[in-house]
């Protein structure tokens, strides 16, 4: 789609469906008061390094009222600077609108984001790279919409934890590379990056990202420019105090998937791994390699919820075009769905009912695991064939395989 | 014997002064033991022992450690100790029914084991590994888990507890206190045996002879003390005191139990004492009364022993039997023992032992409650004071995500105020959020009694907060609170349960995790005098805490299963990033489809081989070596 068509502008449309979106929080929110105290609870949604409990002003305020620090404790794992955010918030036992509002605005933010990552047709057309199957594809309504009517992006917002922040600077970051502003696409990765760390795995196919974007052959001196857009990244991440988080999630603790998570070793391991092998067997989509590694966060993190799910499966819809090329769509599509519905029973089953033990949970968290990481693989799978038959146009529509 | 040279120079005359003297804090002589009786409603019986010894501080440095136990005061000097108190306990105090605790709580712990100490030492690192070396030495000196008193079960309380001794300046300014419980540790009699070892007379005389684990461990409630401290003297050199407490609450019908026959059976029906009162009473339903039976009992029945006259060693000024019961109650005693009693309490008498080994009894008889005169509760027993604050403490919510903690705490007195400390040291898997803590009051008196206030944050003047680290120490929590007279305080908290390791779970994991309790230090207050003019202590109960378990059965098919998914997520990725695309048809040929032609190709040829054994032999085995290479 050429460039002039772009409209980053929210037309009537989309207002109105961001009214929509945010009603329908805001009715969810006071329609059922005791509904977001209940999802904050929610070990799905709720990890201890996002928990809105344990960040609200009041938990931190008598913190800091008993002269201590909220740090030298096990109870408050967030950045620093969410700190003056939240005693910025009034206390939301009295005043709870004001978060509903708050978290209701920070979703609208990220559907805005990702409307104009979708308009800017990067999925289907990269400056590397142009999709034989580039026309079939959502417009930024649709996405913005699948993205904002999602259950589960519905779910973590009214769950309100620090997560939804994470998401919303990583899609602004995206969406700021795509529109070539460099400085505000890294400004908004060291935020995500600070808030949770993990994101800074996105630097590489971000810099290549906004590096196509700005890609003008008649002058190099953008990829300067560049590099010292990344240092930015790069210090601003290094300066953050939250490495006592970092340190503190490899030591084996048991979290929601209690056995699982004993085994943190194992999670930072193949995280880091996956970014350099997409980055460069998909350097010409970076979109996509973006897309991939989110999907491998929201299972290998540590403390996954479905917060992260929410965001992967929020920019696949950008990749309409390679749809019809998913060989387990359907396979997929019901382990989701049966974890889903099966994850809160069984924990239940588990923690309340006492009419189930532990392997209830653990074996629907493998499950679920595995339902995600099909999808990303099938997704990846997509990808490269759609790549491949550029090269082989005969192709299509047959029986292949890998060798 | 010095004592005895010593005692037989004072005149008579002076006696009296002289053991008003001794029972108030001044140590006079060098050892001391004494046994309080204490009849109690509904068939109990609190019996007080106390032993005391002293040697001077000199005299300790040198090591020459005369009544006090060598084996302890050796750990105390390697371990740079200035005082030290340790408690086991067991069962709950009735506050309720028996009123007051015995010594102002002062001399007892939470349920399970209790140590605190202050520690001489230049900084808090140099504290720590004197108490490591306390707490294994007494674990091996007391046969107690004491060793386990580690990080994450020690605190240094802020405001709960003061030295109780004297410690000059110097010294005072380098103390530490250290505090650690081990609340589920099971007092026993493995416990008492060293406990009666440190005593001069060893339980082999003395009150301490009737000291038996069978019938200490099976008293309602049972508490026994150890505190060593210096104390000074106005105007005297200053002495390292050793105090040894137990106090028990006995059930008398269950001590009266013989050793031989301790079944209990099922009382007939036409023994029960049963409320005629109820309008349900019939010959088929009993409500049983509350005083079931008029107290009667002797010294060995409830003891299963009997007292071996007196330890040598002992004061003899000090009288070793005293029993606390109203003017009225009929005690008989054996022979040439002498009655005592104090001019200003009434209800107290006290039994002078005669020096030779003779065994001493007591015998309280039945007294009627019909006939001509007619005798009641106020007869049998001192009606005991209320005590200063009721406090019970429990856990609330349900499921094993999250829960809460509420502690009521009532002010029972009409016109004081009463003032005190709440300490709490909870275990780091209780994720106790601070903010979620509540007071709420509720007047007895006044113009809104009755009801249940909004929140009163009021009530709490002060709150020292130390959180919890993961596996590194638990949460200290310190709260002074003032309730009003006549009021009732509701105090809860929210926490959250955390799910802990494979190897952090204790055998019978399902069983709970023990919650020791809280301290609760009444301060003395000024204005009242008289009982609330020094400091004492209660203690709640302990919690046990389900956490969430996971399966002990399979840990390795978790690794294995675990391993798996990562295995395949990894490798389904692994596969399609590293592998060509190809058409079906094109490219080498795959292994399997490999095997297919050449197991084809196999087959084709026996066909062939068996065509040509069939027709001409030799024509056949040559086409079968040209095929092979």
């Amino acid at each position: 789609m050429p460039k002039d068509k772009m409209s980053f502008q929210a037309t009537a449309g989309t207002a109105g469906l961001f009214v929509v979106a945010a009603a329908l929080r805001l009715l969810l929110f006071t329609a059922f008061p005791g509904l977001p105290n209940l999802l904050t609870g929610r070990v799905e949604i709720s990890t201890p390094v996002t928990s809105f409990k344990r960040c609200t002003c009041r938990r931190v305020c008598s913190l800091y009222n008993h002269n201590v620090s909220p740090y030298d404790g096990g109870v408050y794992h967030q950045a620093p600077l969410l700190l003056p955010l939240f005693s910025l918030l009034p206390d939301p036992s009295t005043y709870p609108i004001f978060a509903y509002i708050l978290y209701t605005l920070v979703d609208l933010l990220s559907a805005n984001a990702l409307y104009k990552i979708a308009e800017s047709g990067e999925g289907g057309a990269s400056r590397l790279y142009s999709s034989p199957r580039k026309e079939k594809r959502w417009s930024g309504y649709v996405v913005a919409a699948l993205f904002l009517f999602n259950p589960f992006t519905i779910a973590t917002c009214i769950g309100r934890p620090t997560s939804v922040f994470t998401t919303c600077a990583i899609l602004h970051a995206v969406a700021k590379a795509l529109s070539g502003n460099i400085f505000t696409s890294m400004l908004s990765l060291s935020f995500a990056a600070y808030l949770s760390m993990y994101p800074l795995l996105l630097l590489p196919p971000m810099v290549i990202l906004a590096y196509d974007r700005t890609y003008n052959p008649k002058a190099p001196k953008s990829l300067a420019q560049l590099a010292g857009m990344c240092t930015l990244a790069l210090t601003l991440t290094d300066l953050t105090p939250n490495a006592g988080l970092w340190g503190y999630s490899p030591s084996p603790r048991c979290s929601t998937a209690s056995v699982r998570s004993s085994f943190g070793f194992f999670w930072l391991h193949p995280i880091s791994s996956y970014t350099p092998a997409l980055t460069i067997r998909l350097r010409q989509q970076p979109l996509a390699v973006i897309t991939l590694l989110l999907g491998i966060f929201a299972i290998f993190k540590p403390y996954p919820s479905i917060a992260d799910t929410s965001l992967f499966l929020s920019l696949v819809p950008c990749f309409r075009h390679v749809f019809p090329l998913l060989r387990y769509s359907f396979v997929t599509a019901s382990v989701v769905l049966y974890g889903t519905f099966l994850g809160p029973a069984f924990y239940h089953l588990w923690i309340y009912a006492g009419s189930g033990n532990a392997n209830f949970f653990y074996a629907i968290t493998l499950v679920w695991s595995l339902g995600l990481s099909l999808l990303v693989s099938d997704l990846a799978f997509a990808v490269l064939r759609d790549e491949w038959e550029v090269e082989r146009p005969e192709m299509r529509g047959k029986e292949i395989r890998q060798i | 014997m010095q004592p005895f040279s010593l005692s037989s120079l004072i005149p008579l005359l002076t006696f009296l002064v002289s053991f008003v003297a001794a029972s108030s804090a001044a140590p006079a002589a060098d050892y001391h033991e004494q046994l309080n009786l204490k009849p109690l409603p509904q068939n109990s019986l609190l019996a007080s022992f106390n032993f005391r010894s002293n040697t001077s501080l000199p005299e300790f440095e040198a090591h020459n450690f005369r009544f006090f136990p060598r084996s302890l005061g050796q750990i105390l000097q390697h371990a740079g100790t200035r005082e030290l108190h340790l408690r086991f306990s067991l069962g709950r105090w009735d506050a309720e029914t028996w009123g007051a605790r015995p010594w102002d709580g002062t001399k007892e712990g939470g349920t399970g084991v209790e140590l605190w100490a202050w520690l001489e030492a230049e900084s808090d690192e140099e504290a720590d590994h004197k108490w490591l070396t306390l707490t294994n030495a007494l674990s091996g000196l007391f046969c107690a888990s004491l060793n386990f008193i580690d990080s994450t079960r020690t605190t240094r309380p802020v405001m709960s507890f003061r030295p109780e001794g004297d410690h000059p300046n110097t010294t005072m300014a380098n103390m530490h206190l250290l505090h650690g419980v081990l609340p589920r540790e099971v007092v026993c009699t493995e416990n008492l045996t060293p406990f009666l070892k440190l005593l001069p007379c060893k339980g082999k005389a003395g009150v301490s002879s009737l000291l038996d684990g069978h019938k200490l461990f099976d008293a309602s409630w049972q508490s026994m003390a150890i505190d060593v401290k210096p104390v000074c003297p106005a105007g005297e050199e200053c002495v390292l005191q050793i105090e040894q407490t137990i106090d028990m609450v006995l059930d008398i019908e269950r001590s009266k139990r013989p050793r031989d026959n301790p079944i209990p059976r099922p009382i007939p029906s036409h023994e029960l004492k049963c409320n005629t009162t109820k309008p349900y009473h019939a010959d088929d339903t009993c409500f049983p009364t509350d005083s079931l039976n008029a107290q009667e009992w002797t010294l060995n029945q409830i003891f299963g022993k009997s007292m071996l006259g007196k330890c040598p060693l002992t004061d003899p000024n000090v009288p070793p039997v005293c029993i606390q019961a109203p003017h009225t109650r009929d005690v008989f005693t054996s022979m040439d023992v002498q009655e005592v009693k104090e001019p200003g309490n009434e209800n107290q008498r006290c039994y002078l032992l005669p020096s030779n080994e003779e065994e001493f009894h007591l015998a309280l008889p039945f007294m009627p409650r019909d006939g001509d005169r007619p005798k009641t509760d106020a007869d049998e027993f001192v009606q005991p004071a209320t005590p200063l604050l009721y406090a019970e403490r429990s856990l609330t919510g349900h499921g094993q995500e999250h829960g809460g903690v509420q502690a009521i705490l009532t002010n029972p007195s009409p016109d004081a105020e009463v003032e005190f400390v709440y300490m709490e040291s909870l275990p780091w898997f209780m994720r106790i959020y601070l903010h979620t803590l509540k007071a709420r009051i509720s007047h007895r008196t006044g113009s809104d009694a009755g009801q249940t206030l909004r929140d009163d944050d009021d009530v709490i003047k002060e709150i020292y907060y130390r959180p919890f680290l993961d596996r590194q120490r638990g949460t200290q929590l310190e709260i002074r609170m003032k309730i009003p007279p006549g009021s009732t305080v509701f105090m809860a908290y929210d926490f959250e349960k955390t799910i802990l390791r494979y190897t952090e779970y204790p055998p019978d994991a399902n069983r709970g995790f023990d919650v020791a309790a809280a301290v609760i230090t009444i301060l003395p207050s000024n204005s009242t005098g008289g009982r609330a003019a020094r400091m004492s202590n209660l203690r709640t109960t302990g919690m046990l805490l389900n956490l969430p378990t996971p399966d002990f059965s399979m840990p390795y098919n978790v690794i294995i299963f675990t391993s798996t998914c990562i295995a395949l997520a990894f490798g389904g990725l692994y596969n399609i990033l590293v592998r060509r695309f190809v058409g079906r048809d094109e490219g080498p040929e795959v292994s399997l489809v490999k095997l297919q032609k050449r197991l084809q190709e196999a087959a084709q040829r026996v066909k062939e081989r068996v065509q040509e054994r069939l027709g001409v032999a030799g024509k056949g085995a040559k086409k079968v070596e040209g095929k092979t290479d």
